[in-house]
């Protein structure tokens, strides 16, 4: 049997990926994890805010996307929690007003109110109503996701308009999602923003964080687990939070497994084409 | 009361130049037969619905997971118009899969027209085009399932796409089915790359339907976005030197 | 193979117009505002909702659509009529819950339906869609890292020197992303930010200015010309 032909059945790189996930997994293995510049960005940003200013979290995600974006939405969340900051959760997914639930069950909310802290305001269903909310919040959400009528809560009171927004954070899976409010609160407003991403979509920001349109982004969950360790260094909060520090050694030895897959093939390749071209014809 | 918007002025000046320049290359163009560099292996399409025919097997569509407003969708729908002619003059079975709702009334309307012109309009089956899920990932886990029972020959996924086309190209990939694949969007492109027999990138796939259809009048509006790059790339060019040297006047130009 | 265009029909003259005049207004409501003697912003946000209105519409007869095709798979008891038994209920099980109890629900204060009825609801709610919906729909994303290094392996060969090129940027941002490779070497991530801040960028700009000018084209042709069945 031809043992290029073994190690080249993707059934063989399923197997071993699969192994290499779950034993860290399974055996709780932890790795120290280097603070990336574009996390930290985002973290000093949010540790500078004056007390009181407005902060949006948008989860412009949907469910299949969890594992990624959940843990940042988390950190982010309990870090805006822990300072004296006024928060709007909104959404441009469907199901970003569940996961925004799920998100405040999974924090110390500490001796926030509902209503004069934070609110839940819910879907946006397009981008008239983004537009809009920048100049008039209650027209656009009479109702916060809970049925009561945004005009008795203090914090709507406070800040009827978006573009008061001190910063937005986009959890954003593709479109709708940060492009949205890049074109329409940061351009117009320059509402600073801040961006939550798959790995996948990382590259595509990059340019407006070059470009300063962005004041961060938070990529992957490798990003979630820079996060926490720099909320437990400085607000001591327990590791564990999001769940993101005990994945990354999964997903250290998952890329690890990718680079000495590549490197094989390449060699097999290579020994493979030295074979064909030596063959006597 | 009327006025021009702030930060938008030097943007809608750009837009009437390009336009400007779109137009006049394009009246330009049309006077003469235009020699276009081509879309590598887009001609091997009608081999492809072709070979689907004598082998008996069908063709996989889908125009992918962006709305009906999306310019993505749009020009997959306009594939779509294409890939529908040939399968119907054919004889081949075609299966269009949607992830979205209008897209679907869309597309039903293109197929059934498809049937409908060629004489064919009794053949037309309402199963042919299936609305499979709106979620991103249960549509792809349906495509999957349907390359997989169905086994088409080909299988066409232009479009709007997110995360969900890697598994369906790799779901392709592994039953051995021609594939062609499109997107603008930037993230998914590697992936098509590293799947597809063929791969429309950016804006090749809105000229697609024009290039297979050989209409020179439809030509001749594609050389148009040509302008509007020389002038973006004349901005850059001078932008990035005068920012070298420490002058601002192009920035500060371009956030009027 | 070059085809003949057939004049426009009445029906298909009046619907562009209409396409040309709303795409042209939407277009200039952004470059301009008009308070008086209208206010066009007010206006084309309205149309908006409208047309959001329309859009959600589309559910409803997707609904009918999804309904009658699996209903006539168990009719006839097609190969997979099991699954379209499972599809129905999960579809309108899910709906009904929903619409008791989620952020979305009808009657979030218990005006109408009573508190004992939400709070039956809620539990299973929150089991559907957080146990059931968000667990099946990461299973399936992650079959993204299977296919992603299936995809790697076969992709990065050095063919060319594009391909060799390709192949060494690839492994160095992969590496640069491990956590593993940062306390190797801090290098990595310093290669890694650098070709994300340059090279990446500088395709990516490219890229996306080609689309931005081709949507730009395209739309303008579909604003002038009926798009389907020419």
């Amino acid at each position: 049997m031809n043992k290029y032909k073994v190690a080249s059945d993707p059934r063989m790189i399923y197997v071993l990926l699969a192994l290499v996930v779950t034993v860290p997994i399974l055996t709780h293995s932890v790795l120290p994890v280097p603070i990336s510049d574009t996390t930290r960005a985002v973290f000093d940003y949010i540790d500078k805010l004056p007390a009181n200013s407005l902060v949006v979290l948008s989860f412009d995600y949907s469910t299949s996307v969890v594992p990624e974006l959940h843990p940042q939405a988390i950190v982010v969340t309990q870090h805006v929690f822990l300072r004296p900051l006024k928060v709007l959760f909104v959404a441009q997914y469907t199901d970003g007003p569940a996961l925004a639930d799920a998100v405040l069950d999974a924090i110390n909310k500490g001796n926030k109110t509902y209503g004069v802290d934070y609110a839940t305001l819910g879907y946006i269903p397009n981008s008239a109503t983004v537009i809009g909310m920048t100049t008039n919040l209650q027209q656009y959400f009479p109702v916060d996701t809970r049925g009561t009528s945004t005009n008795d809560l203090p914090i709507i009171r406070e800040f009827p308009a978006e573009k008061m927004t001190s910063l937005l954070v986009s959890f954003s899976a593709g479109d709708p999602g940060l492009l949205t409010y890049l074109q329409y609160w940061e351009t117009p407003y320059g509402i600073p923003t801040a961006a939550g991403s798959p790995a996948t979509l990382a590259p595509g920001y990059e340019p407006f964080y070059n470009s300063h349109q962005i004041v961060g982004i938070l990529i992957s969950m490798r990003a979630a687990a820079e996060y926490e360790l720099l909320l437990t260094a400085e607000y001591h909060t327990p590791i564990g939070l999001s769940g993101a520090t005990s994945a990354m050694v999964a997903q250290s030895s998952s890329q690890m497994l990718i680079v000495a897959m590549v490197i094989v093939g390449n060699v097999a390749y290579f020994v493979g084409t030295r074979r064909t071209k030596g063959a006597p014809k | 009361m009327i006025e021009l918007i702030e930060g938008r002025i030097a943007q809608l000046i750009l837009l009437i130049i390009v336009l400007a320049a779109i137009y006049e290359v394009t009246r330009i163009a049309r006077g003469r037969k235009m020699k276009t560099r081509g879309i590598p292996g887009l001609e091997r399409l009608d081999g492809w619905i072709k070979q689907a025919g004598t082998l008996d097997r069908s063709v996989f569509f889908t125009p992918g997971t962006g709305a009906v407003t999306y310019p993505d969708t749009l020009a997959a729908l306009a594939l779509l118009e294409y890939v529908a002619e040939r399968c119907v003059e054919q004889n081949v079975k075609l299966i269009v899969g949607n992830a979205d709702l209008n897209v679907q009334q869309v597309a039903e309307d293109i197929v059934k027209t498809a049937y409908t012109k060629a004489g064919k309009a009794k053949e037309y089956n309402p199963d042919i085009v299936r609305f499979i899920s709106g979620r991103q990932f249960a549509f792809a886990a349906g495509v999957m399932g349907i390359l997989r029972r169905e086994k088409p020959a080909v299988n066409i996924f232009v479009g709007d796409f997110s995360a969900e086309a890697l598994a369906i190209a790799e779901a392709g990939r592994s039953d051995a089915i021609a594939q062609f694949g499109g997107t603008t969007n930037v993230d998914q492109l590697p992936f098509f790359m590293a799947t597809c027999d063929l791969t429309l990138i950016g804006e090749e796939l809105f000229t697609a339907q024009g290039y297979l259809k050989n209409d020179p009048d439809t030509i001749s509006t594609y050389v148009g976005p040509d302008a509007g790059k020389i002038i973006a790339i004349l901005l850059i060019l001078v932008g990035a030197i005068l920012v070298t040297f420490g002058n601002q006047i192009l920035v500060s130009l371009l956030d009027l | 193979m070059a085809t003949t265009k057939r004049k426009m029909t009445r029906e298909e003259l009046i619907l562009q117009v209409i396409i040309f005049s709303l795409g042209f207004f939407f277009a200039f409501v952004y470059y301009v505002r008009v308070s008086e003697p209208i206010d066009l912003q007010a206006v084309s946000q309205q149309l908006f909702a409208y047309l959001t209105a329309m859009l959600t519409a589309a559910f409803a007869i997707g609904m009918i659509n999804l309904t009658r095709v699996h209903w006539i798979n168990i009719k006839r008891k097609r190969a997979t009529w099991k699954f379209s038994v499972i599809l129905i209920a999960s579809l309108y099980g899910m709906a009904i819950v929903s619409l008791i109890s989620s952020p979305f629900a009808l009657d979030p204060q218990a005006a109408v339906i009573p508190q004992g009825v939400i709070n039956l609801f809620n539990p299973i709610f929150d089991f559907l869609y957080y146990k059931v919906l968000v667990t099946i729909n990461s299973s399936i994303f992650s079959l993204l890292a299977f296919f992603i290094a299936s995809a790697a392996y076969r992709a990065f060969k050095a063919r060319s020197l594009e391909s060799t090129i390709l192949l060494l940027a690839g492994l160095l941002v992969v590496i640069g992303q491990a956590p593993v490779a940062d306390v190797a070497w801090p290098g990595f991530a310093t290669i890694r930010d650098w070709i994300l801040a340059y090279p990446n960028t500088a395709g990516q700009r490219g890229i996306l200015i080609g689309a931005a000018l081709g949507i730009l084209a395209f739309s303008v042709r579909r604003m002038i010309r009926y798009p389907w069945g020419r």
